[in-house]
């Protein structure tokens, strides 16, 4: 397995963990801007760099790593425009709402999970598929 | 990164067995590139840049239309062109 393939594999598993940590800390403690201190495990996914000595990257490695970040940036932005419309369709534009800060704090680490995910998967799959 | 229904054939497989069975880890050195990736040219899967099919086809000594083959009449069944 190519070495930026299992970092891709890394950082997916990392991405998956923190969702499932940031549920079961929601779940046990009921409380949702406690569980925003499971989005501290995104840090894991700069362990790779940590390395003395980076894997050196050829150009198929670069290729894989430009389309795979353009499939994540694709994704966030159609989440982020229809996340930007739906909730003013659904609540109405003018509705003046009260967001308690994690609110703003899950959408920015959220945000970057999809990212981080999605980026990760379309390497993976065009590892995979040569 | 398929390529393109292999319209790019090479002779990379016969050519490192002529070459004393050169490994795909010993021909990765001298184009300059990964295992993985000359792994993924062999299996038809990657097309290299014009650089590396250089690269590539100068650790065999030999040219380029040596190590890639075009397949035009490939090329036509894929885009339906009439020749």
């Amino acid at each position: 397995m190519a070495e930026f393939e299992k970092r891709a594999r890394w950082n997916l598993c990392v991405a998956l963990g923190a969702v499932v940590v940031f549920a079961a800390l929601w779940i046990v403690t009921r409380k949702l801007f406690a569980s925003t201190g499971a989005f501290a495990i995104l840090g894991l996914s700069g362990m790779p760099f940590l390395r003395l000595r980076q894997p050196p990257s050829d150009e198929r490695d670069r290729e894989i790593d430009r389309k795979s970040m353009i499939a994540a940036m694709s994704l966030f932005w159609i989440l982020v425009v229809s996340g930007a419309v739906g909730v003013g369709l659904a609540l109405g534009w003018d509705t003046l709402v009260q967001v308690p800060v994690w609110a703003f704090s899950v959408v920015i680490w959220g945000g970057w999970i999809v990212i981080l995910a999605a980026k990760s998967a379309a390497s993976i799959r065009m590892y995979r598929a040569g | 990164m398929p390529g393109k229904g292999e319209v790019v054939r090479n002779n990379i497989r016969r050519l490192r067995f002529d070459a004393g069975e050169m490994t795909q880890e010993q021909l990765g050195k001298l184009a300059g590139v990964t295992r993985h990736t000359i792994m993924a040219i062999e299996a038809g899967k990657y097309d290299p840049s014009l650089l590396l099919a250089f690269r590539i086809a100068r650790a065999f000594g030999k040219n380029v239309e040596d190590v890639f083959i075009f397949d035009s009449e490939q090329l036509a069944s894929i885009t339906g062109e009439v020749r």
